[in-house]
């Protein structure tokens, strides 16, 4: 049932991808964060899970496949944007307010993406379900 | 036929009715505060046990364990658990299936052509 | 025992019937190749194989999920009807026996 754990790994994947946008989306505003910082804008980073030996390799085919992982969370440059805001709390001495650079509609866009690929992998594994089941019947006489 | 597949059929069968019943208490929890799932670890040790004979597959047991506690804010993953419980299901009906058949083979046998 | 001798128990199969067939004293030896009991034995060699073959891929999915399952159903399918043919061969070889011992000689 490899087929099955190659999609599961795209299901998990997708999933926190998607807690990463809704982290972008929820903090729009946040001009500070409990560390002082502003928030900033983050992206999910994901690949095929192959040992690192095979990806710096010789760049042969690669090994069996087994899925995806995260390989970690990028925080695109610039990352915030400045506002002259001179009455906000958290206005610096120039009365200049810092917010995360996150475009509302980038984001949404990657939301509809992600969960487009989300259905896809459990598309994926119901037809691995059919697939699985047919060869079971296989010489079964009615 | 003296092969243990017979043995080995019937012990993954105990860890996969073992990790089902595991997955519906996880399923069923899905609204626990600070709930730690339920897994259930065999397939190592039996593929072990396979290799040094129908003794140790004897022995093979399926171990319940509790995820470690998690930190604020994550939850149980409600969809992986619900792929488990399809996977797991899918897996014991084709071992049974597997099982059955050899029985046919075997009972061809007995019944000689008649 | 392995899958044909089970087989050759249950069914008595000993030898070639067809050449034992006859007065005692009159003992035919049968021919080393290609005889009707070589043929047999290589049969019945050849369904041991198959069964031995699809319990080596029963064994193999039952410890690791990777196998695909169709190698397993088709490997098991095919040792049945291996299995079963070679019961049906059985039954004509005894009836055939017995139709041959009671004819009034």
């Amino acid at each position: 049932m490899d087929a099955i754990e190659i999609s599961r790994t795209g299901l998990d994947v997708e999933w926190q991808r998607l807690e990463v946008i809704a982290q972008n989306l929820a903090n729009l505003n946040t001009s500070r964060t409990a560390s002082g910082e502003p928030y900033r804008a983050a992206r999910l980073l994901s690949g095929p899970k192959m040992r690192f030996s095979k990806l710096v390799g010789r760049g042969e085919s690669p090994a069996k496949p087994q899925g995806v992982a995260v390989l970690g969370l990028a925080h695109p440059a610039p990352g915030v944007r400045k506002v002259h805001e001179p009455g906000h709390p958290d206005a610096d001495a120039q009365g200049f307010v810092t917010y995360p650079d996150i475009d509302h509609a980038a984001e949404m866009t990657l939301l509809i993406r992600t969960s487009r690929a989300y259905e896809a992998n459990l598309t994926a594994i119901s037809f691995a379900q059919q697939m699985y089941s047919r060869a079971l019947e296989l010489g079964k006489q009615s | 036929m003296d092969s243990i597949a017979p043995l080995l059929i019937a012990k993954a069968l105990d860890g996969l009715h073992a990790r089902y019943r595991a997955t519906a208490e996880n399923i069923a929890n899905a609204n626990t505060p600070s709930y730690r799932p339920l897994n259930v670890t065999f397939e190592a040790r039996l593929e072990a046990a396979a290799r040094q004979g129908a003794e140790a597959v004897a022995n093979v047991i399926p171990q319940l364990e509790l995820a470690p506690a998690r930190g604020l804010g994550s939850e149980m993953r409600l969809d992986l658990e619900i792929a488990t419980a399809s996977q797991t299901a899918m897996r014991y009906a084709a071992l049974v299936d597997i099982l059955g058949r050899g029985m046919a083979i075997s009972r061809a046998v007995v019944r000689g052509g008649n | 025992m392995n899958g044909a001798e089970a087989i050759a128990a249950v069914s008595g199969v000993e030898g070639p019937l067809a050449l034992r067939v006859g007065a005692p004293t009159t003992q035919i030896v049968s021919p080393r190749s290609a005889g009707f009991g070589e043929i047999l034995m290589a049969g019945l060699r050849g369904v041991d194989q198959k069964i031995a073959t699809a319990d080596k891929l029963v064994e193999q999915f039952a410890v690791n999920d990777s196998v695909p399952v169709h190698q397993v159903t088709i490997a098991l399918e095919e040792a049945r009807l291996a299995v079963e043919l070679a019961m049906q061969v059985r039954s004509r070889l005894v009836e055939g026996y017995r139709e041959l011992m009671n004819m009034p000689l």
